[in-house]
This record gives C-alpha cells, sequence and structure tokens, in this order.
C-alpha cells in the first residue's frame, strides 16, 4: 500500500521535527477523509506540491499562536509574521527533505511554498479526498494534509 | 583468438629478442677484438725482441774482439767476458720471452714461425756453446815472468775458445742473424694480421652497434605508437566503462571480482568495495544464504567446459532478485537485480575469466508488475460489472447508500477528537461495526470484490485490536483503506447511475442479468427482497462451510418501513452466525441423527400491542456453555473470579461483547466477533431486548423485542 507508506513518512517528518527542533514531541491524532469540505485551514501552512508518478499537495497548517510557542521553545524571540512563515516553511522543507529521500525519482517535489491566512484555498484534485492527520502539541492543534493520487 | 595472443607476444618479445642477439654479437666481437688486439700486443713484443736480438750476432763478435786483443797485449778481459756472458744470457732469455709472446699471439703453431723458430733455435744452438765456452773459463790468463806477462794454460785454453767463437761468428751472424730477420718479418706479417683482423672486428662491431642502435630507435617508436595505440584503447575501454549502464566486472577462478569493472557496478550494488572483492562476499548482504549457495554452485558450474552456458543459465538463481539496500537517511529500498554470466575464452581450453552483467531491472520488473495489475484490474472491472448486474438495480441503490452512510460514519468516529487509548478503542469498535454490517450486505449482495475490500479493512482494524498500545498513526492504513473503499464504492455508485438510464421504469426489483440460481429469479410476483438476501446468505455461508442448509422465513413481508433496515441487518448477520457457529456439518448431523439440511427460521411478528418479536433459530448444536466461558477468559473479557460467579444466561450474553468469537478462524463470513456485538448495539439503540433460549445439541434461538414502530427509536436506522 504505496500511500499509507507516503503518509507515513510525512508524519515521521513532521514528529521528527517536533523532537529535534522544537524539542517536545507531538502526538498524531486518528486520521480522517475531508469529505464534502476542504480541511481546515490555520493561520499559516507550508505545502509542497508533488508530481510526477503521483500528483498532488502536502501541507502542514498551523495555528499563529502554535507557531510562536514553537518559535519560543527554539530560544526565538522574533514573532514576526515572517519568522512564522519561515517556521512552517521549514516544516514543508522537511517534509520535502524526507519524500526526496524515501521516494527518490518518483516524485518531483516543487520548492517549498508558505501561505498565510485560515481563508486560503489550497487547490485539491477534485478526484481525491484529501487525508488530515491531526498533529496535537501542547494545547494546540494542527493538520498534516496529504492529498495525492 | 589464438593468433591475436600469438602476434601480442611476438612484438612484446622481438625488441628483447633482437636486443640479445645484437648484444651477444656484440660481445663475441668485442671478445675477439680484445684477443686480437692481445695477441697484437704480444706480437709487437715479439717483433720487437726479435729485432733488438739481431744486433747481438755483431755484439758477440766485437766483445770477442775485444777479448782476442785483450788477450794478445795482455789487459784485462774480464769486462768484454762479462758482456758476453750477459749478453749470452739475455740472448737465452729473449729466446724465452719471444716464445711466450709466440704463444700468446697464437703464432705457436703456426707452421711457418715453427720452422724459423727452430732454425734460430739450432743457430743459436750451434754458436751459444762457443760463447759458453768463452765465458767458461776461469782464473787469470796470465802468468807474470821477468820477460813480461805470458799466457798461461787458462789464457792459452781462452785465446783458442775466442778463437774458436771468433770462427764461427761470420756463421752465426748469417745462420742467427738470418733466423731472427725471417721471425722478425714473420712477425711483421702476423702483426699487420692481427691488426686488420682487430680493425675488422673494430669496424663490424661498430656495424652491429649501429645496427643495434637503428633497431632500438625502430623498436622505440614502435613501442610509443604501440602505447599510444594501447592508451587510446585504454581511454576506450574506460569510456565504455564509465558508460554503460550495466554493472560489467570480471570473475576469476577464484570467483574474486578484477581490477577491471564498469562504474555503474558500485552505484548498482551500493557499494564502493568492489575491487578484488570475492564475488560470494559481495553477494551476502544482498540474497538469502540459500540463495547464495545456489548461486555460488552455479557460477562454478560455468567452469566447467562440458556445460552448456545457455542451457544452464535457465536455472540461472540471480537471474531476477529482490534485493534490500540501506537508504542513507535511513530505511530501506527494494530494488532488483538480474546477474548474467558468460564464459570469456582465453587461450586455453577453458574460458580464463566469466563476465558477470549486473543490471538494475527494478523499473521493468515494476512496468511488468504494473502489466500485471492492470490486467488483474480489467478483470476485476469486468467480474465487478458482472456482480452489480446480478444485483437488482434497487437493491443495488440502496446498498450503495447504506454503504457510502456507513463509511462516512466510520469516517465520522475517526475524526472525533479523543487521543485517549480508550476513546482510540471505542473508534476502533465503532468503524468495525460500521464496516462489518455493509461487509454483510454486500456478502449477501454477492459484491465479492467490495466484501473482500471490507474484509481487507476489517483485517486492518484486527491486527489493531491485537495491539496492546495504540496511537493515531497506526490508523494510518485504516485511514488509507477506507479512502480506497469511498474510491470504490463511488464507482459501484456511477455504475448505478448508468444502471438507472437503462433500467426500465418501474422494473427496478429485477436484475438486468438474471442471478446464477434458476429460483432466484426475481419477478413481479417474486419472494420479498430480504427473503431473497437470507436465502442468498445461507446457501454462500453453507457452501463456504460445507454445510447444508434451508431457510425458512415468515411474516416479514409485515415489517414497518421503520424497522426495515434494522432487521434487514440484524436477520443478515444472524442467519449468517446460525450457519457457521450454530448448525452442524453433515457427519455431525448424521451422528446425532438428524436430517442432513438443517433448518434456519427467520420471524418477525407483531407482539399484542407493545411491539414486536423478531426471532431467528435454527436446530442446531446450540450454545456451546464451556467453550464461551473458555473464550471470554482468554480474551480477557471476564476475570476467572467473575467467571465462577457467572449464572448460564450471564455467559450467554457474553457473545454479544464486543471481540467475542468461538470461530477458531477468521473467514469472511464470521471470526471477527462484531456481529453479534452490532446486533445488539442495532437492538438497544431501538429500544429493545435479545433473548436467548439454547439447547446444547438441539436448538438456539435469539427473540429480539423491539418496541412499536411509532416510538422516535425506531427511525434510528432508517
Amino acid at each position: 500500500m504505496s500511500l499509507q507508506r507516503e503518509i507515513g513518512t510525512f508524519v515521521s517528518a513532521v514528529l521528527n521535527y517536533f523532537d529535534t527542533a522544537v524539542q517536545q514531541a507531538a502526538v498524531v491524532g486518528t486520521p480522517y477523509l475531508a469529505l464534502g469540505k476542504p480541511p481546515d485551514i490555520f493561520d499559516y501552512t507550508g505545502m509542497i506540491r508533488i508530481s510526477g508518478k503521483k500528483k498532488g499537495v502536502v501541507y502542514f497548517t498551523a495555528p499563529k499562536g502554535m507557531l510562536s510557542v514553537m518559535l519560543m521553545r527554539m530560544q526565538e524571540t522574533d514573532m514576526s509574521d515572517a519568522n512564522l512563515r519561515d517556521l512552517v516553511g521549514e516544516v514543508a522543507n522537511t517534509l520535502s527533505g524526507n519524500a526526496r529521500k524515501d521516494f527518490g525519482r518518483n516524485f518531483i517535489i516543487s520548492t517549498p511554498s508558505v501561505v498565510t491566512g485560515t481563508s486560503t484555498t489550497i487547490g485539491h484534485s477534485p478526484d481525491t479526498r484529501p487525508i488530515v492527520v491531526p498533529i496535537d502539541w501542547r494545547t494546540y492543534h494542527a493538520n498534516l494534509v496529504v492529498c495525492l493520487n | 583468438m589464438k593468433r591475436r595472443r600469438y602476434d601480442f607476444d611476438l612484438a612484446q618479445l622481438l625488441p628483447v629478442a633482437v636486443a640479445t642477439t645484437f648484444a651477444a654479437v656484440l660481445t663475441v666481437l668485442l671478445t675477439l677484438g680484445i684477443q686480437r688486439a692481445s695477441q697484437l700486443q704480444s706480437a709487437s713484443s715479439a717483433l720487437q725482441l726479435a729485432s733488438e736480438l739481431r744486433s747481438l750476432p755483431q755484439y758477440f763478435g766485437t766483445e770477442l774482439t775485444l777479448v782476442q786483443r785483450g788477450l794478445e797485449s795482455r789487459t784485462f778481459v774480464g769486462e768484454p767476458l762479462q758482456e758476453i756472458a750477459t749478453a749470452r744470457d739475455g740472448f737465452d732469455k729473449a729466446l724465452e720471452r719471444i716464445d711466450a709472446e709466440l704463444l700468446a699471439a697464437g703464432l705457436g703453431s703456426t707452421v711457418e714461425i715453427q720452422r724459423i723458430r727452430g732454425a734460430l733455435d739450432a743457430a743459436w744452438a750451434r754458436f751459444a756453446p762457443l760463447l759458453s765456452a768463452v765465458t767458461g773459463h776461469t782464473g787469470a790468463p796470465y802468468a807474470d815472468t821477468l820477460s813480461g806477462s805470458r799466457l798461461n794454460a787458462t789464457g792459452r785454453a781462452l785465446k783458442g775458445d775466442v778463437d774458436a767463437a771468433l770462427a764461427a761468428q761470420a756463421d752465426s751472424v748469417r745462420d742467427v742473424g738470418g733466423a731472427l730477420k725471417d721471425l722478425a718479418a714473420g712477425l711483421q706479417d702476423a702483426v699487420g694480421d692481427r691488426g686488420r683482423s682487430l680493425r675488422s672486428f673494430l669496424l663490424i662491431g661498430a656495424a652491429v652497434a649501429g645496427l643495434l642502435l637503428v633497431l632500438m630507435l625502430y623498436f622505440s617508436l614502435r613501442s610509443r605508437r604501440a602505447s599510444a595505440d594501447a592508451r587510446r584503447a585504454e581511454r576506450q575501454v574506460a569510456d565504455i566503462l564509465g558508460t554503460v549502464r550495466e554493472g560489467l566486472f570480471l570473475l576469476d577462478r577464484n570467483l574474486s571480482l578484477g581490477a577491471v569493472y564498469s562504474a555503474s557496478l558500485p552505484r548498482i550494488l551500493h557499494t564502493d568495495a568492489v575491487r578484488d572483492r570475492a564475488f560470494e562476499d559481495l553477494l551476502r548482504p544482498l540474497v538469502p544464504a540459500k540463495t547464495l549457495a545456489t548461486a555460488m554452485k552455479f557460477v562454478n558450474l560455468l567452469w566447467k567446459e562440458k556445460v552448456h552456458e545457455d542451457l544452464i543459465d535457465t536455472v540461472n538463481p540471480l537471474n531476477q532478485i529482490e534485493v534490500q539496500f540501506a537508504r542513507s537517511g535511513g530505511g530501506t529500498e527494494s530494488r532488483f537485480l538480474s546477474f548474467a554470466f558468460k564464459r570469456v575464452k582465453g587461450g586455453g581450453a577453458q574460458g580464463e575469466h566469466l563476465l558477470g552483467i549486473v543490471t538494475d531491472i527494478t523499473d521493468r520488473v515494476q512496468i511488468a508488475r504494473e502489466l500485471e495489475q492492470s490486467k488483474a484490474d480489467n478483470q476485476a472491472q469486468l467480474d465487478l460489472v458482472m456482480q452489480l448486474l446480478r444485483v437488482p438495480f434497487a437493491q443495488l441503490q440502496s446498498f450503495v447508500q447504506d454503504a457510502d452512510m456507513a463509511l462516512r460514519k466510520s469516517n465520522a468516529i475517526l475524526k472525533q477528537p479523543g487521543r485517549e487509548a480508550t476513546e482510540l478503542r471505542a473508534k476502533l469498535n465503532g468503524v468495525f461495526r460500521e464496516v462489518h454490517t455493509v461487509k454483510g450486505e454486500a456478502g449477501a449482495l454477492g459484491l465479492a470484490s467490495i466484501a473482500a475490500r471490507l474484509h481487507q479493512l476489517e483485517e486492518s482494524l484486527a491486527a489493531l485490536r491485537e495491539k496492546s498500545q495504540v496511537d493515531g498513526n497506526d490508523f494510518i492504513p485504516v485511514v488509507v483503506r477506507l479512502d480506497e473503499l469511498m474510491s470504490h464504492l463511488a464507482g459501484i455508485g456511477q455504475f448505478a447511475d448508468r444502471l438507472a438510464e437503462v433500467q426500465p421504469k418501474g422494473d427496478t426489483m429485477r436484475s438486468i442479468v438474471p442471478p446464477l440460481l434458476a429460483n432466484q429469479v426475481i419477478g413481479a410476483d417474486a419472494e420479498p427482497p430480504l427473503e431473497q438476501l437470507l436465502a442468498q446468505v445461507v446457501r454462500d455461508s453453507a457452501a463456504a462451510q460445507g454445510k447444508r442448509a434451508a431457510l425458512q422465513c415468515r411474516g416479514l413481508q409485515d415489517i414497518p418501513p421503520a424497522y426495515r433496515k434494522a432487521v434487514h441487518d440484524i436477520t443478515i448477520h444472524m442467519a449468517r452466525n446460525a450457519v457457521v457457529h450454530g448448525i452442524e456439518a453433515p457427519e455431525g448431523r448424521a451422528a446425532a441423527s438428524k436430517h442432513d439440511t438443517a433448518a434456519v427460521r427467520v420471524s418477525f411478528e407483531q407482539s399484542g400491542s407493545e411491539g414486536y418479536v423478531l426471532t431467528v433459530e435454527d436446530d442446531g448444536q446450540g450454545l456451546p456453555y464451556e467453550r464461551i466461558l473458555d473464550t471470554a477468559l482468554r480474551k480477557g473479557l471476564v476475570s476467572p473470579a467473575d467467571a465462577a460467579r457467572m449464572e448460564r444466561p450471564a455467559v450467554y450474553g457474553l457473545i454479544f461483547r464486543s471481540g467475542f468469537s468461538t470461530a477458531e478462524q477468521v473467514t469472511e463470513h464470521a471470526g471477527r466477533g462484531v456481529g453479534l456485538d452490532a446486533v445488539s448495539q442495532t437492538v438497544r439503540e431501538l429500544g429493545g431486548s435479545i433473548g436467548i433460549a439454547t439447547a446444547e445439541g438441539k436448538f438456539t434461538r435469539f427473540r429480539m423485542k423491539l418496541p412499536r414502530a411509532e416510538t422516535p427509536a425506531a427511525t434510528h436506522a432508517a
């Protein structure tokens, strides 16, 4: 089951980021399918687009509060918008790195990009159901969304 | 191949052979030259001695004359006598030296020289004794008298010998001088010969050296050209080995790799340690021990000349192997490799090397598998279409809606917050119930493809239930299978929509393709759909279990619309349970003196004004009290202390607990312990209750009391 392996890789990437960069483990909730409406988007979203054998988008979306506390944990004092964007971009970069490492040439991965705002629309393939993996950290809640066909 | 090898060797050896030959010739020439030079020197020395000796006969004459006059004048003659003695001894020694020089000059055996030398000896032999006689006198030659000195006897004898020697001196001058002249002339010729000979040797030597120099220059040029060719060829080989995608290498008789291999080899084998490695060591981390042993035997066989390499290639164990390579960043990567071997013929009768070719065939294998999968998918699609065409249209539409709802409900359960262990277990059980319900209906409708997928999802859920600790990560396989199921179901839904376009109006109870059995044809006056479904369930389950069963239904046509869905789900589960768990195999029934075809009865009836009673019973073996208790204890559903206190009804009630099943094996039909759990939950949600009556070896009866349909709870499953 290829999709299972791919999701596992992305989840590991995010959890590993919390373990190493933030130095405080995050917990994975039960994943589910986003049916009927797009997955919830939080304040900052870092994403990679994938083409090649698989096509789609993978993104990590988190609220500002969560990212700010993450920065504090990382001894950062600058909580500016740019720094929060950098942080979520760094998570996306980790997703990209792990995908390259695990899937190699089967995946063509775009440069990570960052979007802000909860009203942002992220284009999903219409014939693919996004799989939402809740990422809980402290009292905060973020989502890792994998939408690949 | 043989001819080329010979040429190669000759080309290599020719300069060495030529140089060696020329060096030998030069050595001989130089040796001869040195010899000639030495002989020339000796001949010259002999010539010089002979020339010096030619004056000696005259000298003897002079000294003898001085002695004669001295004697006549009675003066001292000791000095000339001494000179004569010294000259005579010198002449003897000179002759000895001449002989030695002649010998050294290689003239000792020359006839002419020997003859001259003989004549000289003879002449000297005649003259030398006379000189010896002259010098042999001792004592004073004079005697003093009053009249003066006069010769005494010695003097007179000396005078006589001197006279005799002087008398012979002229002959001596002629004979000895002539012999010495001849000797000198002969030696002069010999010196000339030796000189010419030496010059010839030196000329030849110089010519040979010059020729050698020319040849060396030629060979040097040729060698440089050959080296340039070799370097160009080497570059070309390096280009080929650097470009070719296959991993090429040579194996020697020790099955070790050589120093030359293609650049792709380390990349394909994921190791830089290739050079001079034993092939077995290289292969060991890639394949299981058994494959390794077989592969080494195979490679060893290739060395045997009698073995046809093309024929045994068909049994090459390395023709296609799946190997795991460690990734640099952790984890492993699966690749497919193919090894092939060819003998490389050398100069001998047998090959000197094996050429190994290793290719990464992962893409090829994956394409082949995808093709295979594509064929299987096409076949599955075809099978699915046939399955769908056999299902009455209304039932198909209803199933798609129900299944979609159940899967959405499962997804909603997953989406609920909660990550504690108990919450995750509750999610597991909730999804399990939903999936199991849909699976039962899919099986009843003969939708094997979707039933199989649901079964796989159940497998994933069952694996999680066995785990002591579960977290969100563990649900990834569940959600992926759920996604796949929804896609599959969506495809069926689309098919059902298209089917609606061709379905005759008002004939939704008939399938496009007749069901498999003639007595199952559904027409306007056919049995109600639920009875049809239950019959299918009983028939399929019994066939899968090797049992015989007949279904008897009563009152199912009177089910109020509000209960139809719930009763539908409940009876499908319970009818299947009755066949799988309740009734015996034919041999068991024969042993119990029962009819070989078991009876499964399903009835629905009104129970006064309070509600309804749904009954499902079978004439099977009854509920196995001991086995239920054992199973509950084994699965930890009850503690041993509680088990000891439990009454029979409470023990029978355990079969409604989530995860309970007495089935030995999990199959598509039973074994998860979900069916009765789901039934129990449905009945509870409807506000009803379940009663069990059973007698071991005789029957099992489930009576489900349901409230009147007008109660709000009855709308639960609608």
